[in-house]
């Protein structure tokens, strides 16, 4: 099992909730019929961005994208990704029914000045089996 | 206008060595209790044919992701070879309570493996009813050692 996501707060965080696994079968007539093939939400997303952090940080980071090798072992998020929000709304997004996150692709690293860069990580919120 | 339907089926298979094996579809990550029974939540697909008017000789695949448990139900029925699956089709309220059943009963033909599925593969068993109601049956007493499945060959 990878370790969790390194215990940091971003600078800037944006999710979007899961969609439900449904699929609508429309007719000519234009009437619909929307099947249900499961009863809880799939593909969360969340992308982070980590704004002027030293390079210690920044290996961190790395480090974690490499043990997880790099989107195909999920892992959990600390609650200090999560600053800010309180628990009501932070249980939509951390871990809503038992979802581990994946990365969607590797970390965007922009160097700022000599030992400190901002770094942005696109994260999958998938269930497992 | 639009009409929601949640299905779920419920996977009832008893392998050639008396094991029995139950999964259900819809309810991620939880069992849920049909028939008396707890069925465990597998991602399993189910397409082919499931029923027609003579109900003989219909196909059916079972796809599961390719995981450990599922080879082992694969291996533990010696490659799904004449195991017998109970599939019910069950349509489900907005709570998620049944309100309709839909059971079809099939005889395992094999499997199949690749790198990322397990398919099982099946045959209905032989329970034609066809035009005339009730129907006739095949025993033992008249037609001496009983099929498996609806594959006859008369010479």
């Amino acid at each position: 099992m990878s370790r969790t996501f390194p215990s940091l707060k971003p600078s800037r965080r944006s999710f979007k909730l899961g969609t439900f696994p449904t699929r609508t079968y429309r007719s000519l007539a234009g009437t619909t019929v929307k099947r249900s093939f499961g009863n809880r939400p799939f593909g969360y997303e969340l992308r982070l961005s980590f704004a002027n952090i030293t390079d210690a940080v920044l290996t961190e980071i790395l480090d974690h994208y490499t043990d997880t090798s790099g989107g195909f072992t999920r892992f959990t998020l600390p609650s200090a990704i999560f600053a800010g929000m309180d628990a009501t709304s932070r249980a939509y997004v951390q871990s809503p029914g038992g979802i581990r996150w994946e990365y969607t692709g590797p970390p965007q690293v922009e160097s700022v000045y000599r030992g400190i860069s901002t770094v942005s990580i696109d994260l999958a919120g998938e269930m497992n089996v | 206008m639009a009409t929601e339907i949640r299905i779920c089926q419920f996977f009832d298979l008893t392998t050639n060595n008396g094991r029995r094996h139950r999964y259900q579809n819809y309810f991620i990550a939880e069992t849920r209790t049909y028939g008396g029974q707890s069925f465990s939540f597998a991602p399993f697909q189910a397409d082919g044919a499931l029923a027609s008017l003579n109900g003989d000789n219909q196909q059916l695949r079972v796809l599961f992701p390719n995981l450990e448990v599922v080879v082992r139900l694969a291996e533990d029925g010696e490659g799904n070879r004449l195991s017998v699956l109970a599939l019910t089709t069950a349509w489900l309220t907005g709570s998620g309570q049944i309100a309709n059943t839909f059971t079809d009963y099939f005889i395992g033909t094999g499997a199949g493996f690749n790198e990322d599925t397990v398919e099982l593969r099946f045959r209905s068993s032989m329970d034609s009813v066809g035009a005339g109601f009730p129907g006739r049956t095949f025993t033992s007493d008249n037609v001496g050692i009983l099929p498996l499945n609806a594959e006859l060959y008369l010479r």
